[in-house]
């Protein structure tokens, strides 16, 4: 049974808030410097960035112009463009990745030797910098002399160079490619600490009942890892919709925006390309709509989470 | 006996299909690392010949000398040391700080503080690095490196705080209790007894605070389009292949990204454990 509050705040329970918090200085004084840092660099931004959308806007003058930059970005193929390559980007990268990352998360998690070994060597390409292993793939897939052309061609799969990023067919590709390497396992990294949670016991069983490898992935790994699988999908796919600096490094959106996602197409209105000055009203507003697109991928991220956690 | 031989030799033949199948994995991941730290000893000749050798023919320091002396990379070492290193410090702090308060502070709002810092995670990084760089430029820290630490600090450390925090709950309440009869205050019991305590998972998120810094792109990117003297070696290295893609001096590219490589590898090799352990247990609690 829950005790009657007092319904009108006497003198004396102010008084002791004002003691309280008094006693927990300290807290505050603590507390302050972050909080001051996240107003100053998470929340004013936002806010910024809602202000300056009705504005006009190019690092020096602003004239208020409605809700015309809203409807500019609402009307721009090329911006539309973008938000269909972030998703084809994120879902190609989430189909091909996945299963790779089960098969191999399965594997390690059997008995093996050297295992450990063998997973740091998996991770390693996680710790290392997106920037750097963009530049990197523009080294191998390069059409002139790329290793990959002369891998290809030595292989008889090709006969003749392949520009990969510099058409718009397979600039895209190169772009997954970069992404599913470098976070392939830090992926089978989760996979496995979510196999790791599945009963020993039912395997045994199904072992008795005979099955084999492939039958028990089906029957009894796949169904007991799927609320976590679930989980991980879904972090990778809202982590996809934010990328930059893969996309930036190899292609700056191009070969004519065949590459283009919604952060690359809004920080070259922020800062301007070699062909075109920077508008920050616009961008503003793009990051508005950006925004929306985003949180509402995140919320049914931990809507989803949430249920889970609620279920264990 | 016959079947037992078979079952067998279908035992190894699958090991022996499983190992090849994990290795040819690990070739493919680890590839472009060796691929691109070999190259760097290549000679500019040699690597613009191209082909499929992983090995130089002639091993040579020339494009680190050159990288060093004449690209500037001296000095994009220099910044990106200075500006991890102290934003790693500085990160430790926020973040011990905040997740000692949200875990054993008292305060006014605290529910909704929480809520905000859990909130940022819905910002994209792109958004909101426009108005970060204006602040700092209305802010007059935009010409040095200090800026760009602070907007990194300020930025988002929810995944940090809350390893910390998660920390922080697992130490019992008696030894504040304990210290707070000794008379000590909120403060001294984090600087003396929390602090020394928290030690292990303050080491995971300095290293992982160090290696994201190190590796980052986009805000020393913003920071430097217009300061080039401050850029750090991921910039550094980009910046090389802005101009047209045929004049790009791709022995200095090997020899920066190698330089930008080398310490994140190293750190790894010697703290796997920590780095996976802090990064795995990150995403599953943020």
């Amino acid at each position: 049974m829950n005790l009657p509050t007092l319904p009108v705040k006497s003198p004396a329970t102010k008084k002791k808030l004002s003691l309280r918090i008094k006693e927990n200085y300290q807290v505050y004084l603590m507390i302050a410097v972050p909080l001051i840092l996240l107003l100053a660099f998470v929340v004013y931004p936002l806010l910024w960035n809602i202000r300056f959308s009705v504005y006009e806007y190019d690092g020096f003058t602003k004239s208020f112009n409605g809700l015309y930059n809203f409807k500019r970005v609402l009307t721009d193929p090329m911006w539309w463009k973008a938000v269909a390559n972030t998703f084809i980007f994120t879902i190609f990268k989430t189909v091909i990745m996945f299963p790779i990352a089960i098969v191999l998360a399965v594997i390690l998690n059997g008995d093996l030797r050297g295992r450990n070994f063998i997973r740091a060597a998996y991770f390693t390409p996680y710790i290392i910098s997106m920037a750097i292993a963009s530049m990197i793939f523009i080294i191998m897939f390069s059409g002139y002399n790329g290793i990959v052309n002369e891998i290809l061609k030595s292989l008889g799969i090709i006969r003749e160079n392949v520009e990969w990023l510099g058409s718009e067919s397979t600039a895209m590709g190169v772009v997954v490619a970069v992404n599913i390497w470098k976070d392939l396992g830090y992926n089978i990294l989760l996979v496995l600490a979510g196999l790791q949670s599945i009963p020993r016991e039912l395997y045994e069983s199904a072992a008795i009942d005979g099955a084999n490898s492939f039958k028990k992935l089906w029957y009894v790994t796949l169904p007991q890892l799927g609320p976590v699988l679930q989980l991980i999908i879904m972090l990778s796919f809202v982590g996809s919709l934010h990328a930059f600096d893969s996309v930036n490094v190899l292609t700056a959106g191009g070969p004519n925006h065949a590459t283009d996602v919604m952060m690359t197409y809004l920080f070259n209105y922020y800062f301007g390309t070699e062909s075109t000055s920077p508008q920050q009203g616009y961008a503003a507003a793009v990051s508005v709509v950006a925004s929306i697109i985003i949180a509402i991928f995140t919320l049914i991220y931990l809507k989803a989470s949430k249920k889970m956690q609620d279920a264990e | 006996m016959k079947r037992n031989n078979f079952n067998r030799i279908k035992k190894i033949v699958k090991k022996v299909l499983t190992y090849v199948l994990l290795i040819a994995v690990m070739v493919i991941l680890l590839f472009p690392i060796a691929f691109i730290i070999l190259s760097s000893f290549k000679s500019n000749r040699e690597f613009l010949l191209g082909g499929t050798n992983l090995l130089p023919q002639q091993w040579t320091l020339q494009n680190y000398v050159e990288a060093w002396n004449t690209a500037n990379f001296g000095r994009y070492t220099f910044n990106s040391i200075y500006f991890s290193g102290i934003a790693t410090i500085l990160i430790l702090f926020v973040t011990t700080m905040m997740g000692y308060c949200f875990d054993r502070g008292q305060f006014v709002g605290k529910k909704f503080i929480m809520s905000l810092y859990m909130s940022t995670i819905f910002i994209a990084g792109a958004t909101t690095v426009y108005p970060v760089f204006e602040l700092c430029v209305k802010l007059g820290i935009n010409k040095s490196l200090n800026g760009l630490i602070i907007a990194s600090v300020g930025g988002l450390q929810v995944m940090n705080t809350f390893l910390i925090m998660g920390y922080v709950k697992t130490i019992p309440r008696e030894i504040d209790e304990s210290a707070k009869l000794d008379g000590c205050s909120f403060f001294r019991i984090y600087w003396n007894m929390i602090l020394p305590l928290i030690k292990p998972m303050a080491a995971t998120v300095g290293i992982l605070s160090f290696q994201g810094t190190w590796n980052s792109y986009m805000l020393p990117l913003a920071f430097t389009i217009s300061n080039e003297d401050l850029r750090t070696l991921t910039v550094g290295v980009v910046a090389l292949k802005s101009e047209s893609l045929g004049s790009t001096p791709w022995n200095i590219v090997t020899a920066g990204s190698t330089i930008a490589l080398v310490p994140v590898l190293i750190i790894f090799a010697i703290m796997n454990k920590q780095i996976v352990s802090g990064i795995v247990s990150g995403a599953v609690k943020g």
